[in-house]
């Protein structure tokens, strides 16, 4: 298990990597978004949903939001910090490399430039019929 | 009286017939020529072929004009033979004099023209010969209306199968239709001639009256009518001439809107097409529209999506702090009663006395109770950790934050809107194709221009319905100008100046004469209408089977109706009735009218049970000199029926099936 930081590590601002930055342009200009943080949001609720873990590494990320812009209700350090209690003092580094993950998933799932959402939510309900499961993509 | 006969016929690659047909009708030294043909072999398509020769229109099962490639053989066309073309040789009796004419209508495959599918891809020639000599083809529509005119050929080319046209014609209602079947019907039996010659006698009255006017003036004592009269005259003047202007208006565009529907006729497919093409059009961009929304209101539903995309996960991370909860609390309850438990022992142990009665504890049992206590501890120590009322408490609030963020429904939101996108995205697709190929078959074409013709046909229709109503204005203010003139008429004649005493014998004369025509036609239509009853009426009883029936009542506008007993009339008839009742005016009107042409019936029999088919078959030689049934099987055995009409048939054909594709023609029989 790794050694949990102190609070003190944990982020004001959150990136994204060159790649999750590519789906989220992609979203975007496709007109599935009107806000790139919509698709961001998303991707973190996706990641978790297919029952994805911080990963705990660093990585390459360009600053991209406030942690107050994407979370105004501190919702998403919460859930973060109670299915994630390792994280439970750096909620929002997990959360950036979440958004990365979840970016990845529905990067995967676009094609040519569309996603259905309503699928994507179809199989998160499916993957956790019985406990949360992944995406499918064995990450 | 005119009369015609169609003397030969020749058909090439018109609908089922491939090739030449050549068909010798004879000269009609007996009326009937029978035309035998089973369902789909082409009896219809030889009616049509006529008609197409005549007024270059045909008619398909739903009365509507057909484009021109429907008309070529498919054969033909496999064999890249785009020719069609029909021929007749006619027997015209005119005033005593007879005529041969010669009428031949051909399309074919535009030079430079792709393979033709619209109705431009093909040309028209049109060749006309009278008496051997050639005649420009602008005569062509003429020598047809002398044959037989289009408004009146509906009584004489018989399409049973269309037959409830027929029975909206003789249905006594006041419709619309109504008012140009009457136009139609007077017009085949010859009203519009009586009323050229009351227009020529107007003409006289008019010199007459201003000759009168003008002597009139020259005496005092009839001065100051004169001159009243001469302005009357003036403004009578001015209204006819507006009328005049006004019914050359309304000619013009009677005769415009005639063109502007053979055009429409003629571009039929290529109308539809453009039509099409315009909805199809506006089929894509109202799916772009609905598109353009529903995405709009997606992006609205992803802002709060991520909430129900984590909803399922929450509810299971919820449910695992719940049975965590559920954990700790029977720890909890367990340490209770073992803490208990040991606190007990433990009394007994110290105190020598059992905790709960009181009496001593002998030394085994206490042994036993240290045994026990071993026990108890080493079971308490094992649920110390999870028996975590801190825990518990932490548990506690996690769970009602987790609940805190909960779904917002937006989901089935989504699912809905994709599923239309997705369904327009294919309804684009299709529309996509179907423009695709509707530009193909518009290529080289204008649909514009053909909209512009329907536009036109609507501007026209309402250009001649407002100059009728003028005219009607028009000849209202003429009936009142008139009524003043006769009234300052009667003044001048009663200062008795001898001087005008042969003036106004003449305007009297003409006047009288007037009224005598006017009040003649009125005669006349009376009659006729009275005659087309009387013949109606005396076929209707010669054809049906039903003795019960009086005879037929004529409206204003032709319409028929059945009387029943005791001249009570029927309002409900059926299939079999209404077909009779057609039979009895088409009959009648021909046994009336001024001018008679060949009459050709495609399934006249089509309803009739097989005493109305024998009455109608004894019928049908009374009806001209030349009268072609188109029959098949089922309404006329050739074997059984044809006995008591033996003598009145001229020749027999039969339409024979080749191919689906393909029928000739055969002498057969007598």
């Amino acid at each position: 298990m790794a050694k949990s930081p102190a609070a003190k590590d944990d982020l004001l601002q959150i990136g994204v990597s060159t790649s999750g930055q590519k789906v989220l342009d992609e979203m975007h200009d496709g007109g599935l978004v009107s806000e790139q943080m919509d698709a961001y949001r998303l991707a973190i609720a996706t990641a978790i949903a297919f029952g994805r873990s911080p990963r705990g590494t660093e990585g390459s990320w360009k600053t991209k939001y406030a942690v107050s812009g994407i979370d105004p209700q501190q919702d998403l350090k919460v859930i973060v910090a109670e299915i994630y209690p390792n994280f439970a003092t750096t909620p929002y580094r997990a959360i950036q490399d979440l958004a990365d993950q979840g970016l990845d998933i529905i990067g995967a799932q676009m094609e040519g430039g569309t996603i259905f959402f309503g699928e994507l939510v179809e199989k998160i309900n499916k993957a956790n019929v019985g406990g949360p499961a992944d995406d499918g993509s064995g990450k | 009286m005119n009369q015609s006969v169609i003397k030969k016929l020749r058909i090439v690659n018109f609908g089922p017939y491939l090739g030449e047909q050549n068909l010798d009708l004879g000269e009609g030294s007996q009326p009937i020529i029978l035309m035998h043909g089973e369902n789909m072999a082409g009896k219809t398509s030889l009616l049509n072929s006529i008609r197409w020769l005549f007024y270059g229109a045909a008619k398909d099962r739903g009365g509507r004009p057909m484009p021109r490639r429907k008309l070529l053989n498919d054969d033909a066309a496999a064999k890249k033979d785009y020719r069609v073309s029909v021929e007749a040789e006619i027997a015209m009796s005119i005033d005593g004099d007879d005529i041969e004419l010669k009428l031949k209508r051909q399309f074919q495959q535009k030079t430079g023209a792709p393979e033709p599918t619209a109705d431009t891809h093909f040309t028209e020639h049109l060749d006309i010969t009278v008496d051997g000599i050639v005649k420009p083809s602008s005569e062509f529509d003429d020598w047809v209306n002398t044959v037989l005119p289009e408004d009146i050929s509906r009584f004489f080319l018989f399409d049973g199968e269309l037959l409830n046209e027929y029975e909206e014609l003789v249905r006594a209602d006041e419709s619309v239709q109504s008012g140009r079947v009457k136009q139609a019907i007077e017009q085949i039996l010859g009203v519009p001639s009586a009323k050229n010659g009351k227009t020529d006698l107007l003409k006289l009255k008019r010199e007459i009256e201003r000759s009168y006017n003008k002597e009139a003036g020259s005496h005092t004592e009839a001065q100051a009518a004169a001159k009243e009269l001469e302005t009357l005259a003036a403004e009578t003047d001015a209204c006819e001439s507006d009328r005049d202007d006004l019914t050359t208006q309304l000619e013009e565009a009677r005769s415009e809107l005639k063109e502007c529907e053979a055009e429409l006729r003629r571009h039929t497919d290529l109308r539809e097409n453009a039509g099409r093409l315009e909805e199809v059009t506006k089929r894509i961009s109202d799916l772009a529209e609905s598109d353009l929304k529903l995405r709009g209101d997606l992006r609205n539903d992803l802002i709060e999506l991520w909430r129900d995309a984590l909803s399922p996960r929450l509810e299971h991370e919820v449910r695992r702090l719940e049975r965590d909860l559920e954990t700790i609390g029977q720890a909890l309850r367990e340490h209770a009663v073992l803490s208990s438990r040991l606190e007990e022992i433990g009394i007994s142990i110290n105190k020598d006395a059992c905790a709960t009665c009181g009496q001593t504890v002998p030394e085994d049992a206490k042994a036993r109770l240290r045994s026990d206590e071993s026990e108890v501890n080493l079971k308490l120590a094992a649920i110390e950790g999870k028996a975590n009322v801190q825990r518990q408490s932490e548990i506690q609030g996690a769970i009602e934050r987790l609940r805190r963020v909960s779904p917002v429904g937006v989901i089935s939101g989504v699912q809905a809107r994709e599923a239309q996108i997705k369904e327009n995205a294919v309804q684009v697709h299709k529309a996509a194709r179907e423009k695709e190929n509707l530009m193909k078959m518009l290529k080289g074409q204008d649909p514009d221009a053909i909209l512009q013709y329907e536009r036109n046909q609507k501007k026209l229709q309402d250009r001649t319905a407002r100059l009728d109503a003028q005219i009607g204005l028009v000849n209202e203010k003429l009936d009142e100008l008139q009524s003043r003139s006769s009234h300052l008429t009667r003044q001048i004649e009663e200062k008795n100046v001898p001087a005008m005493k042969t003036l106004t014998a003449k305007k009297r004369l003409v006047d009288q004469t007037l009224a005598l025509f006017d009040q003649a036609i009125v005669d006349l239509i009376d009659e006729l209408r009275t005659a087309v009853e009387e013949e109606a009426t005396a076929i209707f009883l010669e054809l049906t089977t039903d003795k019960g029936y009086e005879g037929l009542q004529i409206n204003e506008n032709y319409g028929l109706t059945i009387l029943g007993p005791g001249g009570q009339e029927i309002s409900v008839r059926s299939a079999g009735a209404e077909q009779i009742v057609a039979l009895s005016l088409i009959g009648a009107l021909n046994r009336l009218a001024a001018q008679k042409g060949p009459v050709i019936m495609d399934t006249p029999f089509g309803r009739l049970d097989r005493g109305h088919r024998a009455n109608i078959l004894r019928f049908v030689p009374t009806l001209g000199k030349q009268v072609v049934l188109l029959v098949h099987g089922g309404e006329v055995n050739r074997e059984t029926d044809l006995d008591d009409i033996a003598s009145k048939i001229d020749r027999e054909f039969k339409i024979v099936h080749l191919s689906p594709t393909t029928s000739a023609i055969e002498r057969v029989g007598r």
